[in-house]
C-alpha cells in the first residue's frame, strides 16, 4: 500500500499535474463562492474540457475542484450568509453571526484549519479501508449488482424525505432514459428511432452538463439580479485565533471527520446531511447548546471538517461498485468513463495507481485550497457580485461548446439543451434531479444484472437472497423503506392512539 | 412526465419485441403508478387549498421571462445549426446581455466578443479542434 502511495503521490507531484491540480483549486474555490453553482456545475463544465488530457492531469484537476469548492462555499456562508454550496449552509449558522461579530477572519481560519484535517482523516480512513475493499468487491456477482444498484436508486430518492414520490418518479424516469439504445442482452435496439446517434443510449456526459450546468444557469437567468450585493464584512484580522481553536477542539473535528467520511460513504446521504448532523452533534454534546446559532466556533469547525471528509468517503462506492454517492461524483464518474475507465470491481483491480493518485490529489487539494482560500478571499468575494444575467449566458455558451467538443457529435448540443430544460423544469415543479442521474447511471448495470441473475438463477427470484453479501443488501433496502415508512405510518395514527 | 411515460410505453409496445421490452415496461409501469399516486396527492392538495381560500398561486416564478430565457437557448441552438457556434455565440451573447441582462450596448458588445474570441483561440487554435461550422457553411 505504502509503495502504491508513494508512486501516486510522485504522479501528482509532477509541474504538469500539480499546475493542473492548483487550477481545480482555484476554479473549484472561484465557483464555491458563487452561490447555486458547487462542484457538481464546475465539473459538469470542465469534465469535456478535460478530454485530450492525460488521465492523471483531469483526475488533478477534478481533485483540486472538489476538495475546494467546500472552502470557497464556506467564504460565502460565513461573509454574506450565502452558502456558496448547499452543504455550506450549516456554516452558515455559527460562522455568519460570527462575521456580524467583528470576528470573520476568525472564522475563515478555522475554515480553512477544518477543511484540510477531515481532509486528511478522511485520506486516512480510505486508504486503510481500501485493501479490504478488493475482497469485498469479489464478493459481488450480478445478483449483488442489481441488488446494490436498487439499493442506491431506493437510497438516493428517499434522501429527500418530503418528497420521496417525486424521487421514485425521477428515479423511473432516469431509468426508462438508460435503457435507450442497443441492448447488450437481447441483442435489439431500444428507442432509437433509427438513429445512429442514439445507438449507443444517450450519452452521459452532456445529459450531466445539461442537468446541472445548464439548469442551474436557467435558473440564474431567469431570476436575474446580482449573486451578493454586500462584501464590507471583508476583514482579515485574526485567522490564526480560528487555526489555533481548530486543534484546540480537535474533537469537534475527529467527530465531523467520522461523520462526513461515514455519511459520504452511503449514497444518496450527501454532503449537506453529513455536514448538519456534525453540527447537530457537535451542539447536542455541548455543555451549553442554546449557545449556537450566536456566534460558536465550534458551529463553524464541525461542518467544515465533515464537508471535507465526506468526498474520501463517497469515493469508495463510486469507484468500487460504480454507484455515484452523490451528483458530483455522478459528474466524477462521467469524467472516469471518459478517459476509458469503468468504475466497479475491474477498476479497483487494475487501477489502484489511478485510485491512489486520486485520494492524494484530493487530499492535497484541500490543503491547498485551506491557504489559498486565506490569500485570495477578498478577490474570490468579488465573484458573488457578478450579475447572474451576465454570468449565466457565458456559462451556457461554455456548457455548449464543452458539450459538443466531447465528441464532436452535434446531437451532444441537443441532448445538453434537452436535459438542461428538463433539469429546470424539474427544479420548477420541485422534482429531484440526483435519482434521474442515478438512474441514468446505474440503469444498464441494473439491467443487466438482473438479467444475467435471472439466468443464473434459472428464473428463481431466490438467487436475491442466495449469498451473505445480498441478504445483507436486501436487509438495508428494507431498512431503508423501513426508516422512511414507519415515521409516516406513525404520523398516520390518530392522535388519541399515539397520546396513549 | 405522464406524456412522456404513456409515449414509452407506445413505442416499447410498437416497435420492440418481447425480451427487449421486458425491462424498460417494468420501469415505466412502476412510473405511471408513482405519476398516479403524485398526480392524486396534488389534486388533493390544491382541493384543501381550495377549500381553505388560500390560491396557491405560484408568484415567484416571472412566467415571461422564463419564456423569453428559454427561447434564447432555443434560438441559440438554431442558430449553431444553422450558422455555426462562432457567430451564433456572438449573436446569442450580444442580445442576451443587453435584452435579459439590462447591459449596455457597448458593454455586451465587448463581452461578446471577448468570450468569442476566447473560444476561439482555446478551442480552434489553443487544441486544434474545429467547432461545429453550421449548415450553411459546411
Amino acid at each position: 500500500m505504502l509503495e502504491l502511495l508513494l508512486g501516486a503521490t510522485a504522479d501528482i507531484f509532477t509541474l504538469r499535474t500539480m499546475l493542473f491540480l492548483q487550477l481545480g483549486v482555484i476554479a473549484g474555490l472561484v465557483v464555491g463562492v458563487i452561490p447555486g453553482l458547487g462542484g457538481t456545475t464546475a465539473l459538469a463544465i470542465l469534465m469535456p474540457l478535460t478530454f485530450g488530457m492525460e488521465p492523471i492531469d483531469a483526475f488533478a484537476l477534478a481533485g483540486g475542484i472538489m476538495g475546494s469548492v467546500g472552502a470557497g462555499g464556506a467564504i460565502t456562508a460565513i461573509l454574506i450568509n450565502t452558502p456558496g454550496t448547499a452543504p455550506n449552509a450549516a456554516t452558515c449558522l455559527d460562522g455568519y453571526p460570527m462575521a456580524r461579530q467583528g470576528r470573520a477572519a476568525e472564522a475563515l481560519g478555522a475554515t480553512a484549519t477544518a477543511s484540510p484535517l477531515g481532509g486528511l482523516f478522511g485520506m486516512i480512513t480510505l486508504l486503510l479501508i481500501l485493501p479490504y475493499a478488493k475482497e469485498l468487491v469479489l464478493m459481488f456477482r450480478p445478483p449483488e449488482f442489481f441488488l446494490l444498484a436498487v439499493f442506491g436508486l431506493i437510497t438516493i430518492a428517499l434522501s429527500d424525505s418530503a418528497n420521496v414520490v417525486r424521487g421514485l418518479i425521477a428515479a423511473g424516469v432516469g431509468l426508462m432514459l438508460a435503457f435507450v439504445g442497443y441492448d447488450s442482452v437481447s441483442g435489439g435496439d431500444r428507442f432509437t428511432f433509427g438513429s445512429d446517434y442514439l445507438w449507443d443510449g444517450i450519452p452521459l456526459v452532456p445529459s450531466l452538463i445539461g442537468l446541472f450546468a445548464m439548469t442551474e444557469m436557467i435558473r440564474l437567468s431567469i431570476s436575474g439580479g446580482s449573486v451578493a450585493t454586500d462584501t464590507d464584512s471583508v476583514r482579515l484580522d485574526g485567522v490564526m485565533t480560528g487555526v489555533r481553536a481548530t486543534f484546540r477542539h480537535w474533537r469537534v473535528v475527529l467527530r465531523g471527520s467520522i461523520i462526513g467520511t461515514i455519511v459520504g460513504a452511503v449514497p444518496g446521504a450527501g454532503g449537506t446531511v453529513a455536514t448538519f448532523i456534525s453540527y447537530s452533534s457537535t451542539k447536542n454534546a455541548d455543555p451549553h447548546p442554546e449557545t449556537f446559532g450566536t456566534g460558536r466556533i465550534e458551529g463553524v469547525i464541525a461542518p467544515e471538517a465533515a464537508n471535507n471528509a465526506k468526498d474520501c468517503g463517497a469515493l469508495l462506492p463510486t469507484l468500487a461498485f460504480g454507484i455515484p454517492g452523490s451528483s458530483e461524483m455522478a459528474v466524477f464518474l462521467g469524467i472516469l468513463v471518459l478517459h476509458g475507465m469503468q468504475p466497479g470491481p475491474t477498476m479497483l483491480l487494475e487501477h489502484e495507481r489511478v485510485i491512489y493518485s486520486l485520494i492524494v490529489a484530493l487530499t492535497f487539494s484541500a490543503v491547498l485550497s485551506g491557504v489559498l482560500g486565506l490569500v485570495l478571499i477578498r478577490w474570490l468575494a468579488m465573484v458573488t457580485l457578478v450579475k447572474g444575467s451576465v454570468l449565466a449566458p457565458l456559462v451556457i455558451v461554455t456548457s455548449l461548446v464543452g458539450a459538443y467538443a466531447i465528441d464532436s457529435r452535434p446531437g451532444n448540443v441537443i441532448v445538453a439543451i434537452i436535459m438542461g430544460v428538463v433539469g429546470y423544469l424539474m427544479l420548477r415543479f420541485h422534482y429531484p434531479r440526483l435519482p434521474l442521474v442515478i438512474a441514468l447511471v446505474l440503469g444498464e448495470t441494473a439491467e443487466r444484472g438482473y438479467m444475467q441473475s435471472m439466468m443464473m438463477g434459472r428464473g428463481d427470484w431466490g438467487i436475491f437472497v442466495s449469498s451473505p453479501v445480498s441478504i445483507v443488501i436486501v436487509i438495508l433496502i428494507f431498512s431503508s423503506l423501513g426508516w422512511w415508512a414507519i415515521p409516516l405510518i406513525m404520523k398516520m395514527r390518530p392522535a388519541s392512539k399515539r397520546e396513549k | 412526465m405522464l406524456l412522456f411515460v404513456i409515449g414509452y410505453l407506445v413505442t416499447a409496445y410498437t416497435t420492440m419485441d418481447a425480451d427487449s421490452r421486458m425491462v424498460p415496461i417494468l420501469a415505466s409501469y412502476m412510473t405511471l403508478f408513482l405519476l398516479g399516486i403524485d398526480l392524486f396527492t396534488g389534486w388533493s392538495r390544491s382541493g384543501a387549498k381550495a377549500r381553505t381560500g388560500d390560491s396557491g398561486k405560484d408568484e415567484g416564478v416571472p412566467v415571461v421571462r422564463e419564456i423569453k430565457v428559454l427561447l434564447s437557448i432555443v434560438a441559440l441552438v438554431g442558430g449553431v445549426f444553422l450558422a455555426g457556434f462562432h457567430p451564433a455565440i456572438f449573436v446569442y451573447l450580444l442580445v442576451s446581455l443587453t435584452y435579459l441582462g439590462q447591459q449596455s450596448l457597448a458593454y455586451a458588445l465587448v463581452t461578446a466578443l471577448l468570450s468569442s474570441a476566447a473560444i476561439y483561440l482555446i478551442f480552434e487554435l489553443g487544441l486544434s479542434f474545429q467547432l461545429f461550422p453550421g449548415i450553411l457553411f459546411s
